[in-house]
């Protein structure tokens, strides 16, 4: 006779919740995002370089087109890696 | 020609630049009045380690011009800019409103977010000079703490 015979439960997976008007760029009423603000840019970014979605984030997706582009002008100039190690 | 206005970013070779600024600055300056560009303002950036290595350089000194010219400069500009070794890298940006409420704007947003930052920090309780810092060796002010003479346990037998 089996001595378990309960299925193992299964973790839940927490749902994130992105809080309304989370956008940082939103909030802070900013009309551009500049390829030369690094220090913004580096939030945005993972450690190995890697820009973070939206759903992450919470940013709007105007802004994250926005961003998108001012990352890759940063990374062009070297002012933020490709590739981080 | 439609005249244009434009932003761009030239990255100056670092040891060049240390050396004479005006020099290879000018360098920048000469290559753009050659095409008949108009400068309307130009400032040095920063010096700054390039997130990664560009031909062999590993700091660069980033030189920023903004300049009103007619639409097929930028490409004549961007030729011309990789034949020269003192220029590491460019990239030229057309603007869509004027340079000058370009730069007024960003001058305004750079104080606002500065101003909003301070103001968190002041919310969460940090002063200006509050930040967490790495005591000194060599500082005064910090308390002295005198270690008590710990009596030698007796040998057991």
């Amino acid at each position: 006779m089996p001595r378990n015979t309960k299925p193992p439960k299964k973790k839940k997976k927490l749902k994130k919740v992105v809080e309304k008007g989370k956008c940082r760029f939103t909030k802070a009423r900013v009309e551009a995002i500049d390829y030369k603000d690094v220090a913004t840019l580096q939030k945005m970014v993972s450690a190995q370089g890697k820009l973070y979605g939206r759903k992450r984030t919470g940013t709007m997706a105007h802004f994250q087109r926005k961003l998108q582009a001012a990352v890759k002008r940063a990374r062009f100039l070297a002012l933020l890696p490709f590739v981080a190690r | 020609m439609k005249t244009r206005e434009y932003e761009a970013m030239f990255l100056l070779d670092n040891a060049a630049a240390v050396a004479d600024w005006d020099g290879t600055s000018g360098i920048v300056d000469q290559l753009l009045t050659k095409y008949g560009a108009e400068i309307v303002h130009k400032e040095k950036w920063d010096e700054r380690k390039l997130a990664y290595e560009i031909r062999g350089h590993k700091r660069a000194t980033y030189y920023l011009v903004y300049f009103k010219a007619a639409s097929d400069v930028a490409a004549k500009v961007t030729a011309d800019a990789s034949l020269n070794d003192k220029i590491v890298r460019m990239l030229i940006l057309t603007l869509d409103e004027p340079i000058a409420d370009h730069i007024k704007k960003r001058a305004e947003e750079r104080e606002r977010l500065a101003e909003e930052s301070r103001k968190a920090s002041l919310a969460a309780g940090w002063g200006a000079d509050d930040r967490p810092r790495r005591r000194r060796d060599d500082e005064e002010g910090g308390e002295v703490f005198e270690v008590p003479d710990v009596p030698e346990l007796a040998e057991e037998t």
